[in-house]
């Protein structure tokens, strides 16, 4: 199977505060991780190390079987995942939900039709038709998710990375989010807090702790998913 | 200063202008082209007469767009309040050559004085009725794509943007940090607590801002940012334009014949 995130000897500090020291991970094509780990354990500063917005002292971070050390090799990489943000008012920041949709496939050099045409089926995707006309900061929390969510699909991703995507939501919203994230047909790496959530849609779970990858002891549940998605399949 | 937090009020809210507005129909290009020319026009002028006609015609303008009456005393008030300044200064301020018309105390009121002041105060209304008007009856994404067309540079067509994206953010955040700030028993005033208060709210928001511009930055690099931030925006003159245009550059002509006697 395709390694699509392969993380070797990687070092990073904030100033001299050390966050991983010789960390290892990796991810393949086809899976569906959940991170767990405590507030300051360094889940969200993995997620921009793999990103490349964060800088490594030392180490070697591989996307799609390519080392990623420059600014250059990473913008490439970065339009391949879709990341999205803690934060749904960091992620929408055009005027219109169609316009935020339409960034990313337009700084990818689509035109303004193919551009649309994306956005309309990434609307149908998450069940919002009705919002492209809508102003992004008068939506619900909930909705502003989900779209946030969008303009990482509208990418067209091999993979999505998600940063706590269901904190603050209500239970309605996490389930919609789930329902996108289980009919998207991307691998994914998740960030959560939220156990029942990462139980519906990762199929194992890592726990990050003092900066490294330790078993996850509750993952059972998780690691029991896949068998009972194939039962459902065959029924 | 009023404690109670009211509905609030930016200045980044939707224009409260009625969108079926002949006005509101006009090509955003054309109309802040023709904002700009009028703003250029109108502070030329030096006469009483020709000051009146503009400020005519600029309320006709602003009766186009049928602005709401409360909404637009607001803004009015807000801009005179400016304009009052100089009423306090100017009428005084011709001691030498001007004609005095009466005293003050030691203060001479000169007739070249109130004459300034009445101009500016008119001129001033005549720009900000006639901008309201013409500008506040596009929705604002609509003039930054419009300021793209217009060639002006992308950093500001962003930064306009970004700023009214933002604004309503960094806004809640306030409230939010007010709110509690008075839950835990914080009332503005000019005690020295109450100073150090409103400072570190005002420093906690700076701070929260920068953070928040580093955020958004990463998720627009995120999804391949390359220093444009694309609005959809398609422009065509139609046949309504060209009568707007008309319409205003016979007002232009109106106004600068009067002034100029052409």
């Amino acid at each position: 199977m395709e390694t699509l995130i392969s993380i070797a000897n990687l070092s990073f500090a904030y100033d001299k505060i050390e966050v991983f020291h010789d960390f290892f991970f990796s991810f393949e094509a086809g899976q569906r991780i959940g991170l767990v780990g405590s507030n300051g354990s360094g889940k969200s500063t993995l997620l921009q190390l793999i990103m490349g917005l964060l800088k490594p002292s030392a180490g070697e971070i591989e996307l799609f079987g390519q080392a990623r050390r420059t600014e250059k090799e990473f913008r490439e990489a970065r339009l391949q995942i879709g990341f999205v943000f803690q934060d749904a008012n960091d992620q929408l920041f055009c005027p219109t939900v169609g316009d935020d949709l339409a960034f990313g496939p337009l700084n990818m050099g689509k035109t303004d039709q193919e551009a649309e045409q994306i956005v309309d089926e990434t609307l149908a995707l998450l069940n919002l038709t009705a919002f492209k006309d809508r102003v992004t900061y008068g939506l619900s929390d909930g909705e502003k998710k989900l779209v946030a969510l969008g303009t990482a699909l509208a990418m067209k991703p091999k993979m999505l990375i998600l940063d706590e995507p269901t904190t603050c939501l209500d239970p309605e919203a996490c389930q919609r989010i789930a329902s996108v994230l289980l009919n998207c047909g991307l691998p994914y790496l998740v960030v959560a807090h939220d156990r029942a959530f990462l139980d519906q849609v990762v199929t194992s779970s890592v726990r990050l702790k003092d900066g490294r990858i330790v078993s996850e002891p509750k993952g059972l549940a998780g690691l029991a998913r896949p068998l009972s998605a194939l039962a459902s399949e065959l029924a | 200063m009023d404690e109670s937090e009211k509905t609030a009020s930016s200045p980044f809210q939707e224009s409260p202008a009625q969108s079926r507005t002949i006005l509101a129909r006009i090509d955003a290009r054309l109309k802040m082209i023709c904002a700009v020319v009028w703003a250029f026009l109108v502070s030329a002028l030096h006469d009483q007469g020709g000051t009146f006609l503009a400020l005519s015609l600029a309320v006709l303008l602003i009766a186009l767009a049928r602005w709401p009456a409360r909404n637009l005393i607001n803004r009015l008030v807000t801009v005179n309040l400016f304009f009052l300044f100089m009423w306090l200064m100017l009428p005084f301020s011709f001691s030498t050559p001007g004609q005095v018309i009466t005293t003050l105390g030691p203060l001479k009121v000169t007739k070249e004085g109130l004459e300034l002041a009445s101009v500016l105060t008119l001129k001033g209304n005549a720009i900000v009725l006639a901008v309201l008007a013409l500008l506040g009856t596009s929705p604002l994404y609509v003039l930054a794509a419009a300021g793209r067309k217009l060639k002006f540079p992308e950093k500001l067509v962003s930064i306009f943007l970004l700023t009214v994206r933002y604004y309503q953010v960094i806004f809640k955040e306030y409230q939010r940090l007010r709110k509690a700030m008075r839950a835990r028993g914080f009332k503005l005033g000019l005690s020295k607590n109450s100073v150090r208060g409103a400072a570190n709210l005002i420093g906690s928001l700076l701070v929260r801002s920068f953070d928040r511009a580093e955020r958004v930055h990463r998720a627009m690099i995120c999804r391949g940012y390359r220093g444009v931030i694309w609005v959809k925006s398609d422009f065509k003159l139609k046949s309504i334009d060209y009568f707007f245009a008309l319409a205003m550059l016979s007002a232009y002509l109106l106004v600068g014949v009067y002034e100029w006697k052409l």
